[in-house]
């Protein structure tokens, strides 16, 4: 591995363990989460021949594994083209064409119900056209296992972990950092958040506002049965904690972290004797204009009052309907949990 | 351990010179009890990563280990190679051929390439057991020769524990850490190459060890024609988390982390990729673990011992180290002995 790169991709997320309130809460601030499971995708694809150095990568995304992946095949000097949606916007979008990726979007709204199904129809038409290489980051084992080195410094910064909350979308982060955390500590609660109208923990596929967690396609890196708990969380909610971090932490990150923060702190409040990890995947980068935008908010109806401030209890998915609410999980399989054989898509 | 001359007060050094030959020197190397981890580390290495094979032996400083003589023969001059049987050194036992090598080494890094010796050796350590009978015999010779050229020039020799392993290495071409001091620090040691892969600021903990020997039930096995385990990426890269449990594990001085170091290593021994070393009932001594508040399982990586570890704060410890020496005892192993790590 020409280390060059870690030291860019430490340059990127430096993997700081930021000590919060109260006590017993820490958060890992990763600030690009995703430049690991792209780095790790691609060189393993380097060393075992999936990839050579004339090998064109295409990646579906909706924007930060996008960003990771721009930064990991500039350095082999590997092309990319990457199939997303108005998520990706114009910013966002140059900074990865800068790095000399192509972005290709699909025609459809950020938070249409199908829109991961559309971005892979692109991607795979594209790959019949001209044999490109799919880094696959929903399936690619390499996703999860790229989480040992975090995992490594979480331990070392933190010691020993009796929860960590996590945002899921690919479950590469949470599956993967739980998993190796559990070598050591088996008995480690793993918290999942995900959003309405995801499918990921057996919700119908809907509409979904809040993005950057969440799935309307079932990866094969989620491990159903290594979550204790799951929280469900609307975008107003997400929002709303991304600006209350901000406020009481000062640090300013996306939604997604938000989110890992509101019920990570809200795990650490209930157990004050468990040592409490929340998973930031993502800074504000992305969120100037929209969540950070105090008319953005008001003139979509987000609105501090509005937003659940705890979780309701459900006892089974379906009843999830909005606001905030958690379920019991217990490390149940998708199937077991929905009470019969069930196929989620 | 060390015996040097520089260490005693003059006039115990002269009383020392009246008792011995000119030329003679005694030596001891203490045994280990397997390792807390062992496995393959992705390390850095001039600007690009590779993986290396390193260990954390269990040192056991108070058990009877090795003792080596060497007496040199100044007026036997030859050419001599670091090859059994063209040493120039004549071991007893015979057999003890790495030993003779590592002698022979000794001699030559001292720049006494033409000087033969006579070397004897004295192990308590059992074969085979993963308790380091080798090195200790080896790291014993290493250590008298230096004695003996010390008091044959006159001259106090410092033996740096990194010179003991690069001769420990060369002679017997994978070595356990019993050359560097356990009670300063903890140190991660590449045994094929011999050296220091990391070295943590500290001890580890004050562990109460339960030990016993799963080979006694089977045969033992030669550890030298044992191939080598291979662990997947995935089980590699855990390798590297463990890491950071133990820089823990010593930061805290927390037995309780510790152990889970070395139930992790030893559990991944059991389900290595490819050439696995498994112990004997060993989901049953995880059960017993369990039962009896042990922090964790500790096993020889290329061995037949293993050892359930105990915090010696426990009020009830003498309680459960009965209890677990029962459930042990009745699993069929036997050479049952308890004692302190690593001081």
């Amino acid at each position: 591995m020409p280390d060059i790169l870690s030291v860019i991709i430490a340059a990127h997320a430096p993997l700081k363990i930021v000590s919060l309130r109260p006590e017993n809460l820490a958060a890992i601030d990763f600030r690009m989460m995703k430049v690991f499971p792209a780095f790790n995708i691609i060189e393993t694809g380097l060393r075992n021949g999936d990839i050579g150095p004339n090998t064109t990568v295409v990646e579906t995304s909706s924007g930060t594994m996008a960003l990771g992946l721009a930064i990991v095949c500039m350095h082999f000097g590997l092309k990319l083209h990457i199939f997303g949606d108005r998520a990706i916007e114009p910013p966002l979008k140059s900074t990865i064409e800068e790095l000399g990726a192509e972005v290709h979007l699909v025609d459809a709204t950020a938070s249409d119900a199908n829109v991961q199904l559309l971005r892979k129809q692109a991607l795979l038409d594209f790959m019949d056209r001209t044999g490109a290489t799919w880094s696959s980051q929903y399936d690619n084992l390499g996703n999860r296992l790229s989480y040992a080195r975090p995992a490594e410094e979480a331990i070392r910064q933190f010691g020993k972990i009796d929860v960590m909350v996590a945002t899921v979308g690919s479950g590469g982060s949470s599956c993967g950092l739980a998993h190796y955390c559990r070598a050591f500590f088996p008995e480690m609660k793993l918290v999942g958040i995900d959003t309405f109208g995801s499918i990921l923990f057996g919700l119908p596929v809907g509409r979904r506002d809040l993005r950057g967690l969440g799935n309307s396609i079932m990866p094969g890196n989620l491990i159903h049965e290594a979550f204790d708990e799951i929280h469900w969380l609307g975008a107003n909610e997400a929002y709303q904690a991304a600006h209350q971090l901000h406020r009481e932490t000062s640090l300013k990150r996306g939604p997604t972290s938000g989110a890992a923060y509101l019920v990570a702190k809200w795990y650490a409040e209930r157990f004050p004797q468990s040592k409490v990890l929340a998973v930031f995947p993502d800074d504000s980068n992305r969120y100037e204009h929209s969540v950070y935008d105090s008319a953005w908010l008001h003139e979509h109806g987000y609105r501090a009052e509005l937003a659940a401030i705890e979780p309701v209890l459900v006892h089974h998915p379906l009843r999830a309907n909005g606001g905030w609410c958690r379920l019991d999980w217990s490390r149940r399989s998708l199937a077991g949990l929905m009470g019969s054989p069930h196929s989620a898509n | 351990m060390i015996e040097i001359p520089l260490e005693l007060p003059a006039h115990d050094l002269r009383a020392l010179q009246s008792r011995l030959p000119k030329t003679s020197g005694v030596a001891t190397c203490y045994p280990h009890f397997g390792e807390l981890l062992q496995g393959a580390f992705d390390v850095a290495e001039g600007g690009h990563r590779r993986t290396t094979r390193a260990l954390v032996s269990v040192h056991t400083p108070y058990a009877d280990g090795s003792v080596a003589r060497v007496t040199l023969d100044p007026s036997r001059r030859g050419k001599f190679e670091p090859e059994a049987g063209h040493t120039g050194i004549q071991v007893r036992p015979p057999h003890f051929r790495k030993c003779e090598i590592a002698a022979r080494l000794a001699l030559d890094a001292f720049e006494l390439k033409g000087m033969s010796a006579r070397l004897e050796v004295t192990t308590a350590v059992p074969e085979s057991a993963g308790m380091g009978s080798s090195t200790s015999g080896v790291v014993a010779s290493i250590r008298a020769v230096a004695h003996a050229v010390s008091v044959y020039r006159g001259v106090p020799i410092i033996l740096a524990p990194h010179l003991q392993a690069k001769l420990a290495v060369a002679a017997e071409h994978s070595s356990d850490s019993l050359m560097f001091d356990c009670t300063a620090s903890t140190v991660l040691f590449a045994q094929r190459i011999g050296k220091i892969v990391r070295m943590f600021n500290g001890a580890l903990p004050q562990m109460r060890i339960l030990g016993f020997d799963t080979g006694s039930a089977g045969g033992g096995f030669d550890t030298d024609r044992l191939p080598r385990a291979r662990y997947s990426r995935d089980q590699i890269a855990a390798f590297g988390c463990a890491l950071a449990v133990l820089e823990r594990a010593i930061a805290e001085q927390s037995v309780a982390l510790a152990g889970r170091v070395a139930t992790f290593s030893a559990t991944t021994s059991e389900t290595a990729m490819q050439n696995p070393l498994k112990k004997p009932k060993f989901n049953e001594l995880l059960r017993i673990k369990e039962g009896t508040g042990s922090a964790g399982i500790v096993v020889a990586h290329s061995g037949t011992v293993a050892g359930l570890i105990f915090d010696p704060t426990l009020p009830d410890l003498r309680t459960r180290v009965a209890e677990a020496s029962t459930a042990i005892a009745r699993l069929g192993f036997d050479r049952l002995c308890t004692f302190s790590t690593p001081y």
